[in-house]
């Protein structure tokens, strides 16, 4: 009987899962692990996110600027709750967590609400819920849970494949929502965690591999086709998809093609960008976006809008901060004092990776339109909420003495 | 920690390719970002820019037509449009808005509603609701204008021709432009806009247009302007944007439009008039020139329209009737347009050129006994004079319009001669009037039997004596316009020299070349065509002598073009019988030679039977009435102008 089994048998008794028994499930001196760097970045990021909120959303009275403010203190304190819980009882908790949100993920399937023609979100009396964002945090648990458990049988090729059965069931329901940027994020995810977790080199280089020739096949399979066809509805027979999604994927290769179309919206944030120059417009003097010529400005195009407003130097200096932002989770995640600790931070940072650079790659016409939001910039509470989630999970996990800040108390 | 399976020196290079991810990521998206932001940013720039920026058009104003002594040919009256701003009309009114509105202009509320709809997004935008509204309706809005908030009332340029039928065929008439001239005229025209269609509207569209203005608008991704204009119809810059942002400093006059140049004709507007009332109920066209300059005095055609019918609203019923292309056709100018052979009127022109070649002098003699055969056999020509006209000079042959004369004139000059002094004067081809659709009419020579002829048997190609005896007395294939004789006309008048008419005040005509005609060649002709018109010493008057104005000295020559063979007309007892569209057309060119300014002018009757019945009254009335009338021209003058100007 291999372990995986047992574990679905016998499901783990959280006590097991911590060693020490002295120890309280929350703790509020746990309040030191907060990286103050980290910290730093994120409020920076905030911040920008407040006052480019707020030139974006003067075409709309402000409400937008006045709830992503909102969202930003309500979730500081989840931040700070997720800071004191031991997270090794959150990546204990995580097959169940797995089991909710695979559940959560078919009930949206079955009675989700439409917005904009796709279906994601569950309404829960006046909010809506949207269970894909909480879902990428879930994958990377329950990634996490399962290579702690398997330590270093990950080098078998079963256990090997075993990762991507976890991470492909999400992956089919979110698509089939059809949530297209959500799905794909989480497989980046699955392949940056299974390294961290120390597959074999062949391995994940032929899963990779694999992947960019599938994703180059569907590219060649979709530009086969017409933007009449595809709005007739045809799509290549292995690839179900909507085709409002198949023309995002066909603008991306023939942007110039149809720019009143599904290439509209790239093709303005190009030109939303670059007539920011090096030194941009000013604030709140973005003309593109004042008269409308960008779509969704305060969601997945909020880059442009910085970019157009703040020049050159500014925007490559978000970009930066960015990158700072990101490497100093991996610091953490390199400083953790065990492995499911690191994959956890890992796996969260590609999350953020993941948005950021597609996001940007998206309004700079790098990429087709796939609506993903970028973090803390773009409004979107359920995602907004996600991030700080995240980054509560990063601050809680302990790190090593060695390390300035290491969080080491208890 | 049984899971720590991976060594510290491991997790490192396996974290480094990670960290390297994230370094790559970040730097394609820099590298990307400085692609575009700085490297191409002109590019962008130029294309938020003409996002953003726009011109609008304000069209220019179209210059007036006016006669010498400023009578108003054509000009622009305001056209009152209603448009409704949903912006300055607060929600809660917009059903009690165009219910009021269908109330006083009859206009469906729920189609303004369903506008205001449409337009929700751009609040500032003008809908148009109604346009060229009455004056009684605009009274009726201005006086419920508290229960219509954000309802204006515009005005636009609209053109009226306030003479209505008088020299409508000359002005011509405007019509919106199609979709094919919009290309052929690239960026000049806009859809909506009129164009000349006719007349001097598109001879002198070029001038009268005028060159539009335009201002920089800020424009909104649906690519409506936000524009506003006052309730005189200047245009307001834009205050706010559609949530109430100011937008001032975007928006400035770039340059004012420039109104069309006025055009002045040389039209004498009364006589113009007299001419058409002389035409009633008959077809044919009159041309009064004036024989020194080749101004244009008048040129009359019926049937003929009138141009408003294709600028205002609610006539579609005679618009259609018009563009149906029913017989007689309303919209020809019979004056250029039409070509008619000359008949007698063309012995003129080979008198004057038989004497200037030398091939006979004013005592030249002919006989005449009423038939001609070319040497004796053959085909016999007839005189219009059963009985004949005896012996007969140049003078005589010219007043009495005998043709034998003529047929031996054309035999002995030859049709290279006939010709050649047809291009000197101008007939036969073009005249260069400032009308469009003139046509050349045709005098007929060798090289054209011969085009006309190509794919027959030679010996039809030929150019046989007899095509000249017919071309002698303007038959045959021979074809003038009213216009071309008159010019004629004044050649002889004048002093031998070739005019060029005009309509256009502004226009210097070229100074005269060549003296055609000498001195005593003119004077024999003017002798002869004198005394068709009244008796000198014991010769009794010609054809003409209807003609005569008591105290001027008029010149003429008749003329009965015939369009049927005079067999065909014997087949009739008397000239009454014979149907109307078989009648000859009926000519009389004149001219005044001692008066200033000389007048040179030619009348045409269609199926008139004979030119000194039909056409020669006609011409006595117009020399009389040019040379004799009252100067009541300034009193007519003071009533007419508030009419014009403040009407409607």
């Amino acid at each position: 009987m291999s372990s995986i089994e047992q574990y679905i048998i016998h499901p783990p008794k959280i006590q097991f899962e911590i060693e020490d028994s002295s120890i309280h499930i929350i703790d509020w001196r746990r309040l030191n692990r907060v990286d103050p760097i980290l910290f730093l970045l994120m409020f920076i990021l905030a911040i920008l996110g407040w006052v480019n909120m707020y030139s974006a959303s003067q075409n709309e009275g402000y409400s937008y600027f006045i709830k992503h403010i909102t969202i930003f203190f309500i979730g500081l304190p989840f931040l700070f709750f997720l800071t004191t819980i031991d997270y090794r009882i959150i990546i204990a908790s995580a097959p169940f967590l797995y089991a909710l949100s695979l559940s959560l993920l078919t009930t949206v399937l079955l009675f989700g609400v439409q917005a904009k023609g796709s279906e994601r979100w569950i309404p829960i009396g006046p909010l809506r819920f949207q269970p894909s964002e909480i879902n990428k945090i879930i994958i990377v648990l329950t990634l996490s849970w399962y290579f702690g458990k398997i330590g270093d049988k990950i080098k078998r090729l079963p256990w090997y494949i075993l990762t991507f059965f976890i991470s492909g069931i999400p992956i089919i329901l979110i698509f089939m929502q059809p949530n297209l940027g959500t799905a794909m994020s989480i497989a980046p995810i699955t392949m940056i965690m299974l390294w961290i977790a120390g597959c074999r080199l062949w391995h994940w280089i032929a899963t990779t591999l694999a992947g960019l020739i599938l994703v180059g096949f569907i590219f060649f399979q979709v530009n086969s086709l017409t933007p009449e066809k595809i709005q007739a509805g045809e799509h290549p027979d292995f690839l179900p998809l909507k085709p409002h999604q198949l023309m995002r994927i066909y603008t991306f290769f023939n942007p110039e093609a149809d720019v009143q179309g599904g290439g509209w919206q790239t093709y303005q944030s190009r030109i939303t960008i670059g007539s920011g120059g090096i030194h941009g417009k000013g604030f709140r003097q973005g003309t593109q976006t004042r008269l409308k010529y960008l779509p969704e400005h305060h969601t997945d195009f909020i880059f442009s809008l910085f970019a157009e407003e703040h020049g050159f130097y500014k925007s490559a200096l978000l970009i930066i901060l960015y990158g700072l932002f990101l490497l100093r989770c991996l610091q953490l995640a390199l400083y953790a004092n065990e492995l499911k600790g690191k994959l956890m931070i890992t796996g969260i940072t590609i999350i953020f990776l993941f948005h950021i650079f597609i996001n940007i790659a998206i309004t700079m016409g790098m990429l087709p339109v796939t609506g993903l939001p970028l973090p803390f910039l773009s409004y979107g509470r359920s995602f907004y909420l996600t991030c700080m989630a995240g980054i509560g999970l990063i601050f809680s996990v302990p790190r090593e003495k060695s390390y300035l800040f290491s969080g080491q108390v208890l | 920690m049984n899971n720590n399976h991976l060594s510290q020196k491991e997790l490192l290079y396996r974290f480094t390719l990670v960290i390297f991810i994230v370094l790559i990521s970040i730097s394609i998206l820099i590298f990307r970002l400085w692609t575009i932001q700085v490297r191409d940013v002109e590019i962008y720039r130029e294309k938020a820019e003409n996002n953003r920026i726009w011109p609008q058009r304000i069209k220019a104003d179209r210059g007036k037509i006016l006669t010498r002594d400023g009578t108003i040919l054509a000009d622009n009256r305001p056209s009152a449009d209603v448009i409704f701003v949903p912006g300055d009309c607060p929600a809660v009114y917009y059903k009690n808005t165009a219910e009021t509105l269908e109330n006083l202009l009859n206009i469906p509320s729920f189609w303004i509603l369903e506008q205001i709809e449409n337009f929700n997004t751009e609040p500032f935008t003008q809908i148009t609701i109604k346009r060229d509204i009455s004056r009684s309706d605009w009274i009726r809005l201005e006086e419920n204008s508290f229960q219509l908030p954000g309802i204006y009332i515009t005005v636009q340029p609209q053109r009226r021709y306030p003479l209505g039928n008088t020299a409508g065929l000359i002005i011509g008439y405007l019509n919106e432009i199609t979709k094919e001239e919009l290309g052929l005229y690239d960026g000049k025209y806009y859809t909506g806009d009129f164009i000349g269609r006719t007349g001097i509207e598109r001879y002198y569209e070029n001038i009268l247009k005028g060159t539009d203005g335009y201002m920089t608008v800020t424009k909104y991704a649906s690519g409506r302007p936000q524009l506003r204009t006052d309730r005189y119809g200047n245009l307001l810059l834009v205050r706010k944007d559609t949530r109430g942002h100011l937008l001032t400093e975007e928006t400035e006059l770039r340059q004012r439009p420039l109104p069309g140049r006025n055009l002045t004709l040389t039209l004498d507007i009364e006589l113009q008039k007299l001419c058409e009332n002389l035409l009633t109920n008959q077809q044919g066209a009159i041309v009064v020139l004036d024989a020194d300059t080749g101004a244009v005095f008048a040129i009359a055609s019926n049937p003929n329209y009138d141009p408003n019918i294709f600028v205002t609203k609610g006539k579609d019923a005679e618009r259609l009737e018009l563009l149906q292309n029913k017989q007689p056709n309303r919209m020809i100018n019979r004056a250029i347009s039409e070509q008619y052979p000359p008949g007698s009127v063309f012995k003129v022109l080979l008198a004057a050129t038989a004497l200037e070649k030398g091939v006979i002098t004013s005592k030249t003699t002919f006989f005449c006994p009423g038939s001609f055969k070319i040497g004796g056999t053959g085909r016999e020509w007839k005189c219009w004079q059963k009985y004949g006209h005896g012996m007969v000079t140049v003078r005589e042959a010219l007043a009495y319009s005998c043709d034998v004369f003529f047929y031996n004139v054309g035999l002995k000059l030859g049709v290279d001669n006939i010709s050649e002094y047809c291009h000197k004067i101008g007939l036969g081809e073009k005249t260069g009037i400032d009308l469009p659709g003139e046509v050349p009419g045709l005098i007929p020579n060798r090289e054209w039997k011969a085009k006309i002829n190509a794919h027959k048997p030679v010996w039809e190609q030929k150019w046989y004596p007899g095509d000249t005896v017919n071309l002698s007395i303007g038959q045959g294939s021979c074809a003038t316009t009213p216009l071309q004789n008159a010019v004629l006309m004044a050649t002889i008048i004048n002093g031998g020299h070739r005019i060029f008419p005009h309509l256009n005040a502004d226009f210097i005509p070229p100074k005269p070349e060549e003296q055609i005609f000498s001195k005593n060649t003119l004077e024999t002709v003017i002798t002869g065509m004198r005394l068709c018109v009244e008796p000198i010493g014991e010769a009794r008057a010609g054809t003409g002598k209807l003609a005569k104005v008591e105290g001027i000295t008029v010149i003429g020559k008749t003329g009965s073009a015939q369009i049927m063979s005079l067999e065909h007309h014997k087949k009739y007892k008397t000239e009454e019988e014979i149907p109307w569209e078989m009648r000859d057309h009926a000519w009389f060119v004149a001219g005044v030679i001692d008066r200033q300014p000389k007048i040179a002018l030619c009348v045409l009757i269609e199926h008139g039977h004979h030119g000194s019945s039909a056409a020669a009254p006609i011409a006595q009335q117009i020399i009389n009435f040019f040379y004799n009338r009252e100067s009541k021209k300034d009193i007519q003058l003071i009533a007419k102008e508030p009419i014009g100007e403040f009407d409607n």
